[in-house]
């Protein structure tokens, strides 16, 4: 194949790839609001342009595919051909999405392969079936007309309408009920209102009633010509009318009159809510915004991406540079240079804050990508669930949003499979059967919070206690004294989560330990809040980005090390008699504090940690010595003891890439002014690591 | 005695239009003044016999009842049509009712089955 060819070849997969894209979504937005024909004629116009391309590049199954549905989108673009058909069409449309994705997929890896004839006919079978039923059908029979509470005041206050109760009974022998419902309905709706029914008109509208049924209907017509019209009608075995007060009438129809407006006011708004923050027009921004809201732009985004980070990277060594410059003019006392300097440093700053712009998208097509999941997970365990997306237009760091895919994904399969409960048990415990599952976004500080929020049975503690005693974490009685708070911890950690998949008594616990290690990689923390039979709710706090940030630097055994200094919350001089023990576990009495106290050169394993080395070491230069205290959050802190302290300064941060990454508490390392390496730790999951060994200890010690 | 309605019957089955001339035809007040065994028909028949009420078959070839029924109230609005169905065609039934249809008849029907429709239909609406 031709360069020439293979480049054709390349924009053939990239341009089938954004349309299969761009046809999941208007089959997710069709199935969230089946009426609305926009997304059938975007569907219909897809397939189209899909097949144009599939037939071309001699793909001719897959083309005869997508002429298929794009017939069958074309055949149902009316409401009323679709209506009775939303599983079977909905299942259709994602079902053969799949098979395309899947087709594409392989074909970009270079097995060239059509679509299989077996799956095609399969397909083109089901498609036709479809076609005919969906001919026939057209199942709507809605005439009932809700009435707001102003409007029916304002109805009211006129006082020329009467409120009528009608009870009527069809004959047994009626076979199409429906249709004589109908036909009773359009007799009455022509006359005056119909507001609602008894059994409820979503009961009536599928026909699905035994014989008899009530109509709440009010007319300026008498109650004769009501009982006129309704003789007219076949197949009535009985009838009652009766005249009731407006006070009576909207008793009876409120419950149905309100549930229905508020599901229009909900069908008029987009589920997802937006708080776009009409402030933030930096250029920018708003540039890269629109881009991004351009269609289907993600792979060329991936370039992009790449080219960024080449940027960033010759960024980051400008800035080396540039406080090695700071040095020299410091030490020579430049005025004239150190003025410039300034200038210059007001500049990098502008620079950089573009920089950081650049690598930021929005998290909305992320999100929105989790409806299918959730729809399926939903569908697969027979769950309802309503998907609430909040704050979409929350930048963050790309490749933090993509690290933190998997754990996304893992929290709203538990919240589906573990945390929301099947209908008729929601029905049982009085709960609105339509289980709702929140994916939220918002930025504080520096951080970026995500939210995951069920509306469920909320964790069972008394489960965790039983499984952790189980695992072997805990003997009974420890087990037994713990908080909520602290099983809240226990769900996290890696013992807990076990391969035995059937057990799922303690409801959560698939792998959330997969879930914390991923977010703390990142530099962020899982947070969880639940309430019995209220829900769950798992917060997960991620840096905004992580590139460039304030440290301190501070040397140990000679090396040089950092810090961010949003984490230090204040620096002494060491004390030894400060020193203090837990459960055999070194803390730091600061104030009326103890807080654990971590010794970064043993931490690093830079000296061999035995009591005489420190004994000697205490000794030696227990002066120069320095406690930094760090804080994770408001209860989580630990004090590090250091050597040295050094000045504070923006580094750059480089991917920490060799075998060491595996050890988690180095966020990666910088270059100093003075060209020296220096590694910056995270203080995050320092201290979250001593905690464990903390706890870790008073289990062993018990 | 007062003049009798018209009714045309459409239907692509003979026998169908068969049983249906006879009861019509046997019943006081109504009797058949045409008959067209597709849709097109249906039409052309309607507009040169301006029948009182037309028995609509849903299902037949060339052009379907749903398609005529349209067709024939473009024309005249108060176009009374009752349509006529197989078990099993409820959706089919609902949708001839929502183009217009006043009322339907089940085949298999019985012959007072079809009258009282017919005659339930004619006296309802009287005013056309």
């Amino acid at each position: 194949m031709s360069s020439k060819e293979d480049k054709d070849f390349k924009l053939f997969v990239k341009e089938a790839e954004e349309l299969i894209r761009k046809i999941e979504e208007s089959i997710l937005n069709l199935e969230e609001n089946f009426k609305n024909n926009d997304p059938v004629e975007q569907l219909y116009f897809s397939y189209h342009n899909l097949k144009g391309m599939t037939g071309m590049v001699g793909f001719d199954n897959f083309s005869k595919l997508c002429h298929s549905l794009e017939n069958l989108l074309d055949e149902i673009k009316d409401y009323e051909k679709r209506a009775e058909n939303k599983g079977q069409l909905i299942g259709l449309l994602f079902e053969s999405h799949d098979v395309m994705r899947n087709l594409i997929k392989k074909i970009k890896e270079s097995d060239k392969e059509d679509l299989n004839r077996q799956i095609l006919k399969e397909f083109e079978k089901r498609i036709n079936n479809l076609k005919t039923s969906t001919t026939t059908s057209d199942y709507d029979i809605t005439f009932f007309k809700p009435l707001s509470k102003e409007e029916f005041e304002k109805i009211t206050s006129k006082s020329n309408y009467k409120f009528f109760k009608v009870y009527i009974e069809i004959q047994d022998t009626c076979v199409f009920k429906k249709v004589r419902l109908f036909i009773i309905f359009r007799a009455l709706d022509e006359i005056g209102r119909i507001c609602s029914s008894s059994p409820e008109p979503t009961v009536l509208e599928k026909g699905a009633i035994d014989n008899d049924f009530e109509i709440y209907f009010m007319t300026k017509e008498s109650k004769n010509v009501i009982s006129h019209r309704i003789d007219e009608i076949l197949e009535i075995e009985s009838r009652k009318i009766t005249e009731i007060s407006s006070d009576e009438f909207y008793n009876l129809i409120s419950e149905y009159c309100e549930k229905m407006l508020d599901q229009m006011e909900g069908n008029s708004l987009p589920t997802e809510e937006y708080s776009i923050d009409s402030t933030q027009e930096s250029t920018v921004s708003s540039v890269i915004a629109d881009n991004f809201d351009d269609q289907n732009k993600i792979t060329s985004i991936k370039v992009d991406i790449q080219t960024l980070e080449t940027l960033m990277d010759y960024f980051g060594e400008l800035v080396i540079l540039k406080n090695q410059m700071s040095q020299i003019l410091q030490k020579n006392r430049e005025r004239e240079g150190s003025r410039l300097f300034d200038d210059m440093d007001k500049l990098f700053l502008e620079i950089q804050e573009i920089i950081f712009q650049l690598k930021l998208v929005r998290v909305e097509k992320t999100f929105r990508r989790y409806r299918r999941l959730v729809r399926d997970v939903a569908k697969e365990t027979g769950k309802q669930i309503k998907f609430v997306l909040k704050g979409l237009d929350v930048e963050i760091d790309r490749k933090v949003l993509e690290e933190l895919n998997s754990p996304l994904i893992h929290l709203l399969r538990n919240a589906i499979y573990h945390g929301i409960e099947s209908p008729e048990e929601r029905n049982k415990k009085n709960k609105d059967i339509v289980g709702t599952l929140r994916l939220e976004s918002y930025r504080k500080a520096g951080s970026i919070y995500i939210k995951v929020k069920d509306d469920g049975r909320g964790l069972n503690y008394e489960g965790i206690r039983r499984k952790a005693i189980r695992n072997g974490m805990y003997s009974p009685e420890e087990a037994g004294k713990l908080t909520n708070e602290q099983l809240e911890k226990i769900i996290f950690r890696s013992g807990f989560s076990t391969l035995r998949g059937a057990d799922q008594i303690s409801g959560r616990g698939m792998g959330l330990a997969i879930v914390s290690e991923k977010v703390e990689e990142l530099g962020g923390s899982v947070e969880v809040n639940s309430v019995e039979e209220k829900g769950t709710e798992f917060i997960l706090d991620v840096p905004f980005t992580r590139a460039i940030l304030k440290a301190q630097i501070f040397s140990v055994g000679g090396d040089l090390y950092a810090i961010p200094i949003e984490n230090i919350k204040q620096i002494y001089f060491y004390k030894r008699e400060n020193l203090d023990y837990i459960k055999g576990v070194e803390h730091y009495r600061l104030d009326s504090e103890l807080v654990p106290l971590i010794r970064v050169d043993e931490y690093l394993g830079l000296s061999s940690a035995t009591n005489s080395n420190e004994f000697s070491l205490e000794k030696s230069n227990s002066s120069t010595k320095i406690a930094i205290w760090c804080k994770k959050d408001e209860e989580n802190s630990a004090v590090l003891v250091v050597d040295e302290i050094l000045q504070q300064m923006e580094v750059v941060i480089k991917p920490f890439k060799s075998k060491y990454s595996k050890f988690r508490s180095v966020l990666g390392v910088t270059i100093t002014g003075r060209g020296k390496i220096c590694m910056v730790m995270d203080v995050m999951d320092l201290i979250s690591s001593i905690s464990r060994e903390v706890t870790k200890s008073i289990s062993i010690s018990n | 005695m007062p003049e009798k309605k018209k009714i045309l019957v459409v239907d692509d089955a003979a026998f169908t239009r068969n049983m249906l001339k006879k009861i019509i035809d046997n019943a006081d007040y109504t009797k058949v003044v045409g008959e067209a065994s597709d849709g097109n028909e249906a039409i052309k028949l309607y507009k040169q016999l301006k029948p009182d009420l037309v028995t609509m078959d849903l299902v037949m070839p060339v052009k379907g009842g749903i398609e005529t029924i349209e067709e024939i109230k473009k024309f005249d609005d108060g176009a009374l049509i009752i349509c006529v169905s197989a078990l099993g065609q409820e959706a089919l039934v609902l949708e001839a009712a929502k183009k217009g249809a006043k009322d339907f008849i089940q085949k298999p029907f019985k012959s007072d089955q079809v009258t009282e429709v017919l005659e339930r239909t004619l006296l309802n609406n009287k005013g056309h």
